[in-house]
């Protein structure tokens, strides 16, 4: 059963991050996603996360779905014009890569390639009503296609952006992304629970399923990091206490992340694990969680 | 003459079109009354057209619909108190307008949202400013993309306050209000978001922006050739 007839059956589904390699190495990585197998519902592959150049995710893609996973497929509008964002978005499709996440991208500025020339040529929500143009055997410019991609498509939002301006900005590009084909979507990592049932609650009537980020916390520094310098992100004061406290501070990070995991779990309609580098842990959490 | 074959100064330094009527009528079309306003210029350096072509385009619109509760021409739009002047001088027909329908360069259209306060629909489009980048004013700048969407951001333009050009609301890198690019710097859609607050008009955030036409962008085909001929006859 593919990740699309599951989010339609309504089951809590489990997706988890991965970043390509720098380089032509990926044996490491998925090496390490052997212990998610049968545990995830999808792996969500990068685009140049941060602005750091890395390994097509299209390649990796493909490599992880040899290795029985099924991807998402992560199309950032940073690098790559319209011409180049279709042409990708046809080779996912002829390598059976059907789940795509849309997001406008980190700006260039904020990587290792930081003189590059951004791109931007479509923002995500032009590029959203490209695929499903694609996806009705045209091009954008409305050329027919030869053989016709099929995608289930999905968004990200940011459920506590910070200031009322930001918040009902989301909101409205939220909709907008919904009536551009958006099936779903994923959320910046959620710490707040309470802000992020306030979240639920405002798109109860957006019809769209939800999946909650969230970061395994590693350390009191980390979290205070997240707090500082993470957009939309809040670590409450009594996760960093716990964390500060512990004396096993990877027993405690898993604790807090498996707690948060099961609140969720009575809040949206699925979880994306957000895991830089402690994929090996994913199965700890989860076998802590009644799902 | 028809509206879309209005000649205006392509061969001055500020190259300026008028825009597709069809935009214009959306820009106006939930707009029940609207206020036209006129720029002459400056000789030499632009010519946005003036009472003639003003008229001119106010009988299309009219044809197509649009009502109007006056009209005026000012010196400069660009030069904020020529705006307070004018503005003061035909408050009453402003007041009653829903929209104020702006004959200038994109410059003198955020000089007037700023003076105003109201709803600008530009009814020209600002296609190249030639050695004159950035001298008419720091706040009011034009990016001369050929494809104003100004009506629709509360006369900020998202390409200029927005690093990464976002047509369709922000992206989710502000941190409190300040952009990921440049934390010195407010989030350019939290901006737009305050002033169409501000104007009553949020729900223009509802419109889909469509992608940009990158063949009109600087430097024009048109005015390259030209400028290459120039040059060869030299």
């Amino acid at each position: 059963m593919t990740f699309q007839e599951r989010l339609q059956q309504g089951r809590f589904l489990i997706s988890s991050e991965v970043t390509p390699p720098k380089g032509t190495d990926v044996s490491e990585i998925i090496g390490g996603l052997e212990n998610l197998k049968g545990r995830v519902d999808a792996l969500t592959v990068t685009d140049g996360k941060s602005s750091v150049m890395s390994m097509t995710a299209l390649a990796l893609g493909h490599l992880l779905r040899e290795s029985g996973f099924e991807p998402i497929l992560s199309v950032s509008c940073r690098d790559r014009n319209r011409l180049a964002l279709q042409a990708d978005l046809l080779g996912a499709a002829a390598l059976g890569i059907c789940n795509i996440l849309v997001m406008t991208g980190d700006y260039a500025s904020m990587g290792d390639h930081p003189q590059t020339k951004p791109v931007f040529d479509l923002d995500s929500i032009q590029l959203l009503r490209v695929i499903q143009k694609l996806a009705g055997g045209q091009d954008m410019e409305g050329n027919a296609l030869q053989g016709v991609p099929k995608f289930f498509v999905g968004a990200t939002v940011s459920p506590t952006p910070g200031t009322t301006a930001a918040m009902e900005l989301q909101l409205l590009k939220m909709e907008k992304k919904i009536s551009e084909g958006a099936k779903f979507f994923q959320t910046q990592p959620v710490f707040d629970l309470k802000a992020f049932e306030r979240f639920m609650k405002r798109v109860a009537g957006f019809g769209v399923p939800i999946l909650a980020s969230v970061l395994p916390l590693k350390s009191a520094s980390m979290a205070r990091f997240l707090n500082k310098n993470m957009p939309g992100v809040f670590v409450p004061e009594e996760f960093i206490e716990e964390m500060g406290k512990a004396s096993d501070r990877v027993k405690a990070g898993v604790g807090i992340c498996t707690r948060i995991v099961q609140e969720l779990k009575g809040l949206c309609r699925g979880v994306h694990f957000i895991p830089a580098g402690w994929e090996r842990k994913v199965p700890a959490i989860l076998d802590g969680v009644r799902l | 003459m028809k509206f879309d074959q209005i000649v205006l100064g392509e061969e001055e330094m500020i190259a300026v079109e008028p825009r597709k009527i069809e935009d214009l009528l959306h820009g106006l079309g939930r707009e029940k009354r609207t206020f036209f306003i006129g720029c002459s210029g400056w000789k030499n350096l632009c010519s946005p057209g003036g009472e003639a072509q003003l008229q001119r385009m106010k009988k299309e619109l009219e044809l197509r619909g649009i009502t109007f509760t006056g009209t005026m021409v000012v010196d400069a739009l660009c030069n904020k108190g020529m705006d307070e002047l004018g503005l003061l001088s035909h408050f009453r027909q402003i007041l009653r307008a829903d929209a104020l329908l702006a004959m200038a360069c994109e410059v003198g259209v955020q000089a007037l949202s700023v003076t105003s306060g109201r709803m600008i629909v530009p009814a020209l489009r600002t296609l190249s400013v030639q050695g004159f980048q950035g001298i008419l004013g720091e706040k009011e700048p034009c990016r001369l993309c050929g494809d104003c969407l100004l009506d629709l951001t509360g006369g900020l333009c998202p390409l200029y306050f927005c690093p990464k050009g976002l047509l369709n609301g922000p992206c989710q890198g502000a941190y409190q209000g300040r952009c990921e690019v440049d934390p010195k710097k407010s989030c350019g859609w939290e901006l737009i978001y305050e002033r169409l607050k501000a104007q009553g008009r949020l729900e223009a955030l509802r419109h889909y922006a469509g992608p940009r036409d990158h063949s009109e962008v600087l430097p024009l085909i048109r005015l390259r050739s030209s400028i290459a001929t120039e040059m060869r006859s030299k």
